[in-house]
Order: structure tokens, then sequence, then C-alpha cells
């Protein structure tokens, strides 16, 4: 049982003594920190600030269940090379540890990390059972090369329940749990379970029925309140939506991915033309490139960035500078809307299992559904009505200047690779993200279905079960 | 924006040149493997740059340049190097350094139509790739290959 948190004061940060400082720290909460520190070095000196913000571990944890919690961090505006590192770290008597550290080096700008953290309590023995003195911290520890140590920014402290017994036990656990202390279940009269078939006199568990039928017992109804569910369905809960939002999140990169690449072949086509200097084709290409990138950009998709450059590089030629002017005028197209939700995704979660919700979500696949984006965008440069292509020879000249011999294309076409890269490797997370968070999505309904067994019995047994 | 200035203007080889100064050095190679002595432990790297190629042995990659361009592209929160590599008016390789250590850790390689045909990363920090895409004409992912091979 989660009793304290303590986030580390000011007072207690400290600088390194190669390094002194002034650190000072602007903004301080449960769950958040931001850290400004002033130094002076060898080196120059300089100014850093760093933050972080975390989600607080749960509640409840049982000993042997693994809990996790989301951390992230930021480091800004520092002017020497920086690494910086969260560290989950857990501490205790006998305690288990399980760290999972975030290294990042930048020397300039702005570096960010998340990191999930997981932890897993030891198993206590019963003799502990109703000591209270605290069995078990948990801490966030950040580490920058200007500290000597680790210094731990919150720390998290579980002790045993007043009763003696877990208050609440995880999926794992072999023991039967009891609940977060409410029952939130509407459990059928008791007489009325023997009857159902559920239990047998002896409140022993009919497995087979129980099997198909405990769902109706459960807290995974959504018309009870979230709040009001048990501890285990609301974590369920909380997990099939961390899930959906992944994989909507994947679905609109891999969309994305397919938008960026028509926009390549595009670009492509128009260098052609431009080595050709095929003039009617040539402008034809260029004038859906700029319709194409803008519309891109004022839907909200930050990829038409990139393609930006190829009319920034000649806005200040006047004809060609006014034209693009206009382009950037036109309304773009309405994009088709992706035919799944969050919401939808989660009550496939809940409903089908992930492997299902996730079949259905990547049938409308995301490649043609960014194909089908660039088509609405393709199809209404058609019938848009560009500037005139009464463009002269020399600023034709200058398209190719800009365009290849600068090699403003080639820029254009690394950067887009890059992005796309980044992309890729953000749905490769995304994916081994929502496998862990299946299982343990699995494993609390386990739980959860335990404990409608257990609450049953209980019922059953107050009744005077034989 | 991205800033770039060309840094490097390599005497340009031609392509049989390139072969031949290849041929010999494995000449050479094979010559001293033969040699008595300790044996080595010195594991070659994936990816060799030189003054004129880009090699990735194990890979059977070998790109010829004449040209570097350097700049940096910047992203909303990092600055990303990029070194540009040129065979004449053709680009040819990328380097990357997107998380600004000094070292690069994302390399792509294209064919003369300047389509993707290998994407590599470093995602272990040394500065060799150890992860590398193959794509086909249409930039779909067709293989992928963890380095060193097996």
């Amino acid at each position: 049982m989660l009793t304290n948190t303590t986030v580390t004061p000011t007072s207690d940060l400290e600088v390194d003594d190669d390094m002194p400082g002034d650190v000072t720290v602007t903004e301080l909460s449960e769950t958040s920190m931001t850290v400004e520190w002033v130094f002076d070095s060898w080196r120059g000196g300089g100014r850093l600030v760093w933050a972080f913000d975390w989600d607080r571990p749960p509640d409840v944890v049982a000993p042997g269940a693994v809990a996790s919690f989301d951390a992230r961090g930021e480091l800004r505006k520092t002017n020497l090379s920086s690494t910086f590192a969260l560290t989950g770290a857990l501490v205790g008597p006998e305690s288990q540890l399980h760290l999972s550290n975030s290294e990042i080096r930048e020397e300039t700008g702005v570096i960010t990390d998340q990191e999930t953290f997981q932890f897993t309590t030891r198993e206590l023995d019963l003799v502990e059972q109703g000591r209270q003195k605290p069995v078990q911290y948990v801490n966030l520890r950040f580490r920058h090369l200007g500290f000597r140590d680790e210094t731990t920014i919150v720390r998290w402290e579980y002790r045993l329940s007043e009763s003696g017994e877990h208050d609440d036990e995880g999926p794992t656990t072999a023991t039967p749990p009891s609940t977060d202390g409410k029952q939130t279940t509407t459990l059928p009269a008791p007489g009325s379970v023997v009857d159902s078939g559920l239990l047998d006199a002896k409140c022993e568990i009919n497995q087979e029925q129980f099997d198909r039928e405990w769902k109706r017992y459960s807290d995974f109804d959504d018309r009870i309140p979230v709040a009001e569910r048990s501890h285990e369905a609301k974590q369920y809960n909380r997990l099939a939506t961390e899930i959906s939002e992944l994989a909507v999140e994947s679905f609109a990169l891999q969309a994305e991915m397919e938008v960026d690449r028509q926009m390549r072949l595009e670009l492509r086509d128009y260098r052609a033309k431009l080595v050709q200097n095929q003039k009617t084709n040539l402008l034809k290409a260029f004038w859906r490139l700029s319709y194409v990138t803008y519309s891109t950009i004022k839907t909200g998709n930050d990829l038409g960035r990139t393609y930006e450059k190829a009319f920034t590089s000649v806005d200040s030629f006047s004809r060609l500078g006014h034209s693009v002017k206009v382009v950037k005028g036109l309304t773009p197209p309405t994009s088709p809307k992706p035919t799944t939700t969050t919401e939808q995704v989660e009550t496939h979660v809940k409903e089908l299992g992930i492997s299902a919700a996730l079949d259905l979500l990547t049938s409308d696949s995301p490649t043609d559904y960014g194909v089908s984006v660039f088509n609405s965008m393709q199809k209404e440069a058609g019938k848009a009505v560009f500037p005139t292509a009464d463009i002269t020879d020399e600023e034709i000249t200058i398209l190719r200047t800009q365009h290849l011999e600068k090699r403003v294309i080639d820029d254009i076409l690394q950067e887009s690779y890059r992005k796309n890269s980044d992309r890729r490797q953000r749905v490769e997370a995304i994916h081994v993200k929502i496998v862990t968070k299946g299982e343990e999505l699995e494993q609390w309904e386990q739980a959860e279905k335990e404990r409608v067994a257990r609450e049953l019995q209980a019922a059953c047994e107050a009744d005077g079960g034989e | 924006m991205s800033v770039f200035a060309p840094q490097t203007k390599a005497p340009r080889l031609h392509k049989l040149q390139v072969l031949t100064l290849g041929l010999v050095a494995l000449l050479l190679l094979a010559g001293c493997s033969g040699s008595e002595g300790p044996e080595s432990t010195t594991v070659e790297p994936a990816l060799i740059i030189d003054d004129e190629t880009i090699a990735i042995p194990e890979l059977d990659v070998r790109v010829a340049f004449d040209e570097t361009v350097t700049g940096t592209e910047q992203d909303p929160e990092v600055t990303v190097h990029r070194t540009s590599f040129y065979d004449g008016d053709l680009l040819v390789f990328t380097a990357y350094d997107t998380d600004g250590d000094g070292q690069d850790d994302l390399w792509f390689e294209y064919d003369d139509a300047r389509r993707l045909t290998m994407e590599l990363r470093d995602t272990d920090g040394d500065g060799q790739p150890d992860r590398a895409l193959r794509f086909d004409r249409s930039e779909n992912v067709i293989e992928e290959i963890t380095l060193p091979l097996e």
C-alpha cells in the first residue's frame, strides 16, 4: 500500500564541487519537478534546465507482482555535452532491484526521454505482517554528469496494510488476493449463486460454468463508473485505454509514412522533369507538389515542412514567389477521416481481446488510408486553378540552380528519409509496448476473475455453505 | 533550415581504379592472414568509410564517392548533423549524427534514382551499425539484418 510520496526539496539537491553553481527548483509538485542550474566550470559555465514529470505508481502493489509507472525527463538549453539518466530503484530489506536507465547525449538544444519503470516488490514473510515500519521504497533518481552521485527526485513509500494482510495482490500472485477494500461487484444473492450452478453446495467453484459466466459478475461493466470499480478492473481499464491510444498513434504514423512516400514520388517526378527541361510538365509537377505541401501543412501535418524548402528557396524571386503565395492561400481539401477512433479500439480491446482489436484496426490498412489522404489532395490539386504557366526561361534557370545545383531536392529527400526512419522506430517501439501492456492486461483480467471467484465464495460461505 | 557547405573535394577515381585498389587490399589482407604470430582479436568494423569509398563488407556493399557535404537539420528539439556523400552529381549515401554525440548513428544508401535502398542504425552507441534494413523499389522493408552477421 502506497502511504507516502516525498519529492526532494531544493536544499537536498547538490552540485558537483568541480562545477559549483546555483540550483533552483522552479516547479515542484508530487508529479513534476523543474530545476534550473547556473554553473561555473573550466569549460566556461552555463545554464541547464531539466524537467521531469512522472506518473504516480500504483497505490497498491502485491508482493511479487510487477508494477510499472512512466517517467519523462527533459534537458533544455544546455551548452555543454550532457548526459542524463532517469533511474528507477527499489530499496528496502532484501529487495529485488529492477533498473531501467535512459542515457542520451546532446550538446545543444533539448533532449527528452521517456521510460517505463517496472518494479517487483519482494515476497513478504508472514512474520512481517502487521509491522508498521516502511517495508519498501521505490525511488526515481536523476543522474547528470555535473552530479557526483545520483539524486533521488521522488521517493514512494510502501507499507503493509494495517490489517496485516495485503490490501491487494496483483495479477501474478498465487495466493488469492482481496480487493482494495470495496466490494464493487453486484453479486447475486448467495443462494441464487448456488442455484445458478456457479458454486456447489460446499461453495466450491464450478469451473467450467464460472469460466463462461464470470464476467457477468465482474466490474468489467461500462455501466459502473470507473472510479467505483475494483482495483483490478481499474487497472484493466487503464491498460486498455493506453493500448488503444498506442494503436491509434501507430496507425497515424504508418499513414503518415505513406503520405511522405507519395510526396517523395512527387518530388522525384518534379526533379526528373527539371532535369529533362520539360517546361509544361515541369510546371504542373511544381504546382502540384506545392499544393500538396501546403495542404499537408495546413491540415496540421508537419511532414509538409520538409518539402516547404523547395518553395521557400525560390520565393524571393518575384513571379515564382508571388505564385507560391497564391498556392499557399488555396483551401486544402478535407482529409478522409480514419474509420477507427481510440474509443472504438478500446471497446474492441475489451470485447475481443488485443489481437482481434489490432487485426480490426489494421484491416483498415494505414497504408491505404495514407494513400486516400494523399489522393484527396492530388484530386483537389487537379481541380485547383494554379498560377499562370507563363514562366520565363530565366525562372526555369532559377529553379534548376536552386533545386539541382544547390541540391535543395537532395536535402529534402534526405530529411524525409530520416524523419521516416524516426517514425518507423516509433512504430516498432509502440508494437513492443503494446505486447508488454497486452500481457499485463491479461494478468489483470485473470486477477479480476480470481477476485470475483473469491467474493462469490465468501458470500456463499457467509450464507452458511457446507 | 539546413546550412550546408561542401567539405571535401576528393580527386575523383574511376570505378575500375576503386576496384583495383580493393583487390590489392584484399591480396594484402590474404598475405597477412598466413603470417605467424598471435591471432588478432580485432573486430573489423561493420562500416568502413575512407576518402573515396564506403564499404559494408558483411553486406557486400561498396559505394564510391568523390565529395562530401556536411550540414545540419533543425528539428524542434534537436540539431541533427548530416554528411552527404556524392559521386559526381549523384547522392549516394548519407550519414547522420542524430543525437549530437559526435559520432554517426544513422546511415542511408541510395540507388541511382535517389531511392532508399538500405538504412543502417547504431542502436548501442558504439558508432557502428548493428541493424540494417533493405528496401525494395517501393521503399517497403524487404529484409532486416542484425550486424555483425552470425
